[in-house]
């Protein structure tokens, strides 16, 4: 379904969303890979855990994200070696803003939520653009069905009022299982209304323990 | 649903910048959109440059931020080398530079405002394309369109603090009315010799205009009580 001869992207499709709590961070994704009305696959997984505390989910073009993330990941390795100690969320956060828009007039066609701990143990989460624009806030979606969910999330998350200054420290009161509840009927919900969204849904929760990854099947049609 | 989600994020914005008697109002929407999507409906479209300069950004959302991040460390460093705060002309000058040099390449449109000692508040526009222009007020953004007529019948010199902040919630509020991409709730930054405040301006704090609605939580609150009727295939 290319729209011209020289269109080189194309879109896989697929939804990720990210939640921040007091001391706990939610990242979740479904796991089709679609082309055009195809399903390419039904388990292809579009979370990268970054670091011990940073877990990146993408949806978009997955070549684009297979090169993003592999970028990234070359990236902190070398930060390792040359400051022997792992890149901070927040750290995460702006060399993915820069990596972006180092490619800012060939852009990743990659849609981005960056999730995890910052230095303080709170939960964070960093969404972004396909370009690099970025910004911390409580919580996100992106994707094929994140103008499904995000509504959804401004409704439920109980977090102070973005509308308030600054959103960056809207962080959720709710628990962790909450949390993780919300997300499940969230993605519950965008399965039955976007036809890019759906098979199984990969959740990975980051705390002071680690990373937990947990799935659950959705809707297969 | 012709969302274009692939677009990158724009700030359609309404940002205005005026001078009053001891320093500067900066103010802006806070609609950040991807196309018809709102991306954030509450982003801070004034972003901090040194202690006594900010910016009001309109634009692409990531051209704008990364100028900004490169203006900010040019003039950590010349602040340093000055062994005094950067002045709101050199900042502008350093907004403009970026933009003018890689006009080809961006879509930045900012309005640059702070104080300092020697020349007081100041409002420096810097529009697409590079050109930078002091005024006593400036306007931009896609919001700005419907501003023109009221500055020049609602703008006067040497207004106090409050007429300042007043004339900008009143001025963002009219074009968040009228322009589609802009919207959500009012920022103002004032910034003068004591210091920089923040406020924000949101919901019932913002005056209607004409046809405007009252925020509520629901229109069906609006509806008579009867049963609404099922629908039909």
């Amino acid at each position: 379904m290319a729209l011209r001869g020289d269109w080189m992207y194309e879109n896989n499709g697929g939804t990720c969303v990210a939640i921040a709590g007091i001391d706990y961070c939610v990242v979740a994704a479904d796991t089709r890979l679609s082309v055009g009305y195809n399903i390419l696959t039904r388990d292809h997984s579009k979370i990268c855990s970054l670091t011990d505390k940073c877990v990146l989910a993408s949806s978009g073009f997955q070549g684009d994200i297979r090169a993003l993330h592999k970028n990234l990941a070359a990236r902190h390795l070398l930060y390792q070696h040359q400051h022997n100690k792992q890149m901070s969320c927040p750290a995460m956060g702006q060399l993915l803003s820069n990596t972006l828009y180092y490619k800012r007039f060939f852009p990743y066609y990659a849609f981005n939520v960056l999730g995890g701990l910052d230095n303080e143990g709170k939960g964070c989460v960093f969404t972004y653009d396909a370009v690099g624009s970025y910004e911390r806030v409580g919580y996100s979606a992106q994707g094929s069905g994140s103008t499904l969910i995000m509504p959804v999330l401004d409704n439920q998350l109980k977090s102070p009022s973005p509308l308030l200054l600054p959103a960056r420290d809207a962080v959720t009161p709710l628990s962790e299982t909450e949390a993780v509840d919300l997300v499940k009927d969230v993605f519950a919900s965008a399965t039955e209304r976007d036809i890019y969204t759906g098979d199984k849904l990969e959740i990975v929760v980051i705390n002071a323990s680690g990373i937990k990854r947990e799935y659950l099947e959705l809707r297969k049609d | 649903m012709d969302l274009d989600l692939s677009a990158p994020h724009s700030m359609g914005t309404t940002i205005i910048g005026v001078t009053y008697n001891g320093g500067v109002v900066l103010g802006a929407d806070s609609r950040t959109s991807t196309g018809m999507y709102v991306a954030n409906r509450a982003s801070d479209k004034i972003t901090e440059l040194t202690d006594n300069v900010y910016v009001c950004r309109s634009g692409s959302a990531a051209d704008t931020q990364v100028i900004s991040d490169y203006v900010r460390y040019f003039l950590h460093q010349h602040t340093i080398q000055l062994g005094q705060p950067a002045t709101v002309k050199v900042a502008a000058n350093l907004v403009r530079l970026l933009s003018y040099q890689n006009k080809n390449m961006l879509q930045a449109g900012v309005i640059v405002g702070g104080w300092d000692k020697y020349e007081g508040g100041q409002i420096y526009s810097v529009p697409l394309g590079g050109t930078i222009l002091r005024q006593p007020f400036s306007i931009g953004g896609s919001g700005s369109s419907y501003l023109y007529g009221f500055f020049d019948q609602a703008w006067k010199e040497d207004m106090t603090r409050e007429e300042a902040e007043q004339l900008v919630v009143k001025a963002a509020s009219l074009a968040m009315a009228r322009d589609g991409a802009s919207g959500g709730v009012v920022r103002t930054v004032t910034i003068n010799a004591e210091g920089v405040t923040r406020k924000f301006y949101g919901g019932d704090t913002l005056p209607l205009w004409h046809d405007e609605l009252e925020p509520t939580n629901s229109l069906l609150d609006l509806l008579s009580s009867s049963v609404p009727e099922p629908m039909s295939t």
